[in-house]
């Protein structure tokens, strides 16, 4: 397959019905589901491709003689307004807010124009008529709205849509900067963490996310494992933090990979608000809000892999960011692993699955069989053992429908969307 | 006395080793992996350079990495066990001088990158597109050759020695922060005419450089600008040479 056609973000619409991918190439490729189908009462509506356009194309700065990859980090769905659906699309350095909307009528009969748009000659023209729209297939387009340029030196890694629903904020390696939709020409910096001296760097803003419900509050998270909350009310800019969230380190698992295991790869809150999740290297955790000083649920994602970490820092696996998400209801949340693998978790029971996203293994309307994997020892049948996983294979990227039991989950340039049984 | 937690700090596929008296032969494996764990690391910050931006957040875990195993290095018996010379107490700030010094040559082979990289010109904020081949030379052309040279024979100023690893890490970043075409070659020619003074100082392995220290050091001070094509080549073919011995290693 073409390397532009590795997926690099997924992301539901409010609604669900739509669900967008970005990939290294640029594009983004927005799926609609079907509406369902009367007669197969018991089955949701299919996926299928709606719109594809080109998002981001390669850009070259000249003044450091480097080129701006077109790779789509993030999507963010603005929610549904009018019959347009609009979501913001960002690469390294350039936010851009696209419309979506669709044409299903054309005007036809024009007096001066023939139907393929060639122009009549007018002295043919011996009677008037009054163009009217009739029925065409169903075009949908995409045109972007607002280009949101220049306000990144670093490369930008997380957007998040506030629930104002008017303003935005866009993250990159040292700063935060607030949007407003409607203005492109100004942004204000929130959060700046660049040292003085460079020479003292030491962190960087790995994500960020505005709260679902309260329109002043926002969390990003360091590549040092910290998470610090900020409150635009209590200063224009948020270099302090209200609350700094940080778990200690434990001493008997410390190694030279301690810190950059501990790097915050994705931050996303509840749907509630009253949690937030992060995910680092081998683990997935969820924390309360009022408690700062641990998370409330740890679970481990692939703890076979702590005694491979050398290796995984040789081949530079240990710098792969894994995104986590949330169920609709929160009782679930899901990350990929290697090997094609993604765990799901459930905070309820306490149990969780490891699921495989591959072709081979899985035919269309089969139930996905769970995986295991064998850290030591005897390798049960059924069993993989850690040696033989494949660690091209990584599931970066999932996303859960915000009300069914629908997820997307992204292997390198392949989409899976798979859903739960019904009864 | 040993550290705890020696045995099996990180290193993969590494036996796990019962027992303080296996950790006696556990001490110099143990330097050893940790040694190749560092130098991988600065593979990796330099490699990083060849690419069209390097990613940020990788450099910094990285540079961490490193930060991480130096002051180790500082506290652990490999500085200890070899400080036989100094006469008052061991002071930090001539650890890498000494680190390298007391090594055998195998070893120098295997990590003489550590006291290699010089100084460099701090002013890197501003935001007009400076040329950073300048301040690298101007940077090196000052410092480079009296920190060797106080490295290698005489061991006086200490204070240019402190750091001089920090500053090697500084460097990756300024170049991030501060990158035009030059960066790359400037980078290079730095290390690696570092290399060969060592080792010709040091070793007398080397037989294709220059002629003692002196004559390395001449060049290395020599503004980059105006050698740099000549450089340019020898330099890739030394930093091939560089990367085998690491690799290697």
């Amino acid at each position: 397959s073409y390397a532009a056609d590795i997926i690099s973000t997924v992301e539901f619409n409010h609604s669900g019905e739509l669900l967008a991918t970005g990939d290294k190439g640029g594009r983004v490729v927005i799926f609609q589901q079907e509406q369902e189908n009367k007669s197969q009462s018991h089955s949701r509506g299919e996926y299928n491709v709606y719109s594809t356009f080109q998002s981001h194309e390669p850009e070259f700065d000249y003044l450091k003689s480097l080129e701006i990859e077109e790779k789509i980090n993030k999507i963010r769905w603005l929610p549904q307004k009018n019959a347009a659906q609009f979501l913001l699309s960002t690469n390294d350095k350039t936010i851009k807010l696209w419309k979506i909307s669709e044409r299903d009528k054309r005007p036809e009969g024009y007096n001066l124009k023939e139907e393929d748009g060639r122009y009549r000659d007018p002295t043919t023209v011996t009677t008037l008529r009054v163009p009217v729209f009739r029925p065409m297939d169903l075009m949908v387009e995409a045109s972007p709205r607002r280009i949101f340029a220049n306000a990144h030196t670093y490369h930008i890694n997380s957007i998040s849509i506030n629930s104002d629903y008017e303003t935005y904020l866009s993250a990159d390696d040292l700063r935060i900067n607030l949007w407003h939709l409607e203005i492109t020409d100004r942004s204000f910096n929130i959060v700046d963490i660049k040292p003085a001296n460079m020479e003292e760097l030491t962190e960087v803003i790995t994500a960020a996310e505005f709260h679902p419900n309260s329109c002043n509050t926002f969390v990003y998270s360091s590549s040092k494992g910290t998470i610090r909350l900020c409150d635009m009310r209590a200063s224009a800019l948020c270099d302090r933090h209200s609350k700094l969230f940080e778990e200690p380190e434990d001493p008997s698992n410390r190694s030279f990979f301690s810190e950059i295991i501990s790097s915050i790869s994705d931050v996303k809150f509840s749907h509630s608000g009253r949690y937030m999740m992060t995910r680092d290297y081998l683990s997935v955790k969820i924390w309360d809000l009022n408690m700062e000083n641990r998370p409330v649920e740890t679970y481990q994602v692939h703890e076979y892999l702590r005694s491979k970490l050398c290796s995984l820092y040789e081949n530079d696996c240990i710098f792969d960011k894994f995104e986590c998400c949330w169920n609709g209801s929160d009782s679930i949340v899901m990350t990929g692993s290697y090997n094609n693998f993604f765990r799901m978790f459930d905070r309820n029971t306490k149990r969780d699955i490891t699921l495989e996203a591959s072709r081979e293994n899985n035919k269309p309307r089969t139930v996905l069989k769970p995986r295991k994997v064998c850290a030591s020892g005897k390798r049960k049948k059924d069993e993989i053992s850690v040696d033989s996983l494949d660690f091209n294979k990584k599931i970066l990227h999932t996303a859960w429908h915000p009300k069914e039991n629908i997820i997307a989950v992204a292997t390198t340039n392949n989409l899976y969307i798979f859903q739960d049984k019904m009864n | 006395m040993f550290m705890r937690g020696l045995k099996r700090k990180c290193f993969d596929g590494e036996e796990d080793i019962e027992g303080t008296l296996a950790g006696i032969k556990a001490i110099p494996s143990y330097n050893l992996q940790r040694q190749s764990l560092l130098d991988m690391s600065l593979v990796k910050l330099q490699l990083c350079h060849m690419l069209v931006e390097p990613n940020l957040c990788r450099s910094v875990l990285i540079a961490n990495t490193v930060r991480q195993i130096q002051e180790e290095m500082t506290q652990d018996g490999t500085w200890q066990m070899i400080n036989t010379q100094s006469t008052g107490q061991a002071s930090l700030d001539r650890l890498v001088s000494t680190d390298i010094l007391c090594r055998s040559s195998r070893e120098q082979a295997e990590g003489k990158h550590v006291p290699g990289y010089s100084t460099f010109n701090k002013d890197f904020e501003s935001d007009h597109a400076q040329d950073s081949s300048e301040t690298m030379s101007t940077a090196s052309s000052v410092q480079a050759p009296r920190n060797l040279q106080s490295n290698m024979w005489e061991m006086e100023n200490p204070q240019e020695n402190k750091g001089n690893f920090q500053k090697s890490l500084d460097q990756i970043f300024e170049t991030l922060e501060n990158k035009s075409p030059n960066s790359v070659e400037d980078l290079f020619p730095e290390v690696d005419n570092s290399y060969y003074d060592l080792d010709t100082m040091l070793t007398g392995m080397m037989n294709n450089t220059k002629m003692g220290h002196c004559d390395g050091l001449e060049t290395f001070s020599s503004p980059t600008t105006t050698t740099s094509n000549s450089n340019c080549k020898s330099d890739l073919n030394e930093l091939d040479h560089i990367v085998e011995i690491l690799v290697e290693s």
